[in-house]
């Protein structure tokens, strides 16, 4: 008796259900890719792993970063770019890189252009050359620290006034990635 | 009243052992004089008889740009077997022989002669001051009171006068005192310049050649 006559509701717009998501055909072509790309973008570093069970007597060069958890024996050289020495690599070598992270076992002298780093269960005997050398606690070392001639002999105080004033360099433009030489691998 | 005639009194319970710290701070006057001693030479040797420490290494390639080189003398004192002294003493020397390719500017004896024998630490001290250059110097911690050593005590240069002593447990070994006197006679040819008791029962000495 007191309900009110209430006013007719307009009528409720229909919502469609949400359209399902597009359904991407995946090609099955196999994708190629090509060293040499058309437009020179900023492509991702490649790593290089040699495993645990590889061994390697003799002289590994390249061009691209490398991760070597097997044994080596020789030389290495990777002047611009960076070597990790896993936690199982066991390497009798000269080493001469942009940097070296040890995380293994290295004899032999290390030279990089920019840093060293030994973390808590990486081991060196040897030589030591390099800016910057950083050695983590745990971490087992013996031999020389060379931080002198990177430097120039700079030391902390001595900090020349010119380098505040220098204007940063433009970056260079990226270059394509170059293929990397053949690794001799001995097993 | 029970106090005073001692009846039915309670023995106080036994205060625990204090623990020993892990690691405490000690005040240096001596570092900054060996760092001022080293500094203005060029392209200064530093040989540390301790183990690599990554603070130290990139505190003294920072302030000095020097070349350092690493003995860890204390690995042969914790892994030659042989009682006999002069195995050790043999051991030491061909370590310090691989170690030591340039002559010295400088030297870090932190903790190493406290484990050695007077004959061995005669060798090692020889050793050091016929590689030393003249005006080099050595910065040592010595122990002031003979006794059992159980920690190996690994220092860590916070700044220029504050290192940071981090205790390692060890084997006990039997610990002789050198005095300054001694100390002037191993270390022949040369000069104490500063030799400071700290609380810790420890002398920081520094010592010159030439």
């Amino acid at each position: 008796m007191w309900k009110r006559e209430e006013a007719p509701r307009p009528p409720q717009p229909v919502v469609p259900p949400p359209a399902p998501p597009p359904v991407v055909q995946q090609s099955t072509t196999p994708r190629v890719e090509t060293a040499q790309p058309v437009q020179p973008v900023q492509q991702e570093k490649a790593n290089v792993n040699i495993g645990k069970s590889v061994i390697i007597k003799g002289e590994l060069s390249g061009s691209e970063d490398l991760t070597i958890e097997g044994q080596v024996e020789g030389k290495i050289e990777l002047r611009q770019n960076v070597l990790t020495i896993g936690p199982n690599a066991k390497i009798k070598a000269q080493v001469l890189a942009r940097a070296v992270v040890v995380e293994g076992s290295v004899q032999g002298n290390i030279a990089t252009s920019e840093k060293i780093e030994i973390r808590d269960k990486g081991s060196v005997e040897g030589d030591l050359s390099s800016p910057r050398v950083a050695i983590a606690d745990g971490a087992h070392f013996r031999g020389s620290i060379d931080m002198q001639q990177a430097k120039g002999g700079e030391k902390h105080e001595a900090k020349p006034a010119a380098a505040a004033s220098t204007p940063t360099p433009a970056p260079a433009p990226a270059q394509p990635t170059a293929v990397p030489a053949p690794v001799s691998v001995a097993r | 009243m029970a106090g005073l005639f001692g009846w039915g009194a309670r023995k106080p319970d036994e205060a625990p052992a204090p623990e020993r710290p892990l690691e405490t701070t000690s005040t240096s006057v001596v570092l900054p004089r060996f760092l001022g001693a080293v500094a203005p030479r060029s392209s200064p040797v530093i040989l540390d008889l301790g183990p690599a420490v990554g603070t130290n290494v990139s505190f003294l390639g920072e302030r000095l740009a020097c070349k350092l080189l690493i003995g860890d003398l204390f690995h042969e004192v914790r892994t030659v077997k042989s009682d006999a002294p002069e195995d050790l003493r043999a051991a030491l020397m061909a370590r310090l022989e691989r170690t030591v390719t340039s002559p010295l500017d400088g030297v870090l004896c932190w903790d190493v002669f406290d484990y050695l024998n007077r004959a061995t630490a005669q060798a090692v001290a020889a050793f050091l001051v016929q590689h030393l250059q003249p005006g080099g110097v050595v910065h040592g911690y010595f122990a002031a009171a003979a006794g059992d050593i159980d920690r190996y005590t690994r220092y860590i240069i916070q700044d220029p006068s504050t290192l940071i002593c981090r205790y390692e447990s060890v084997p006990t070994r039997r610990r002789g005192v050198l005095s300054t006197r001694d100390l002037a006679t191993i270390f022949a040819g040369t000069t104490v310049m500063e030799s400071v008791l700290l609380k810790t029962q420890r002398r920081e000495i520094l010592i010159r050649k030439g």
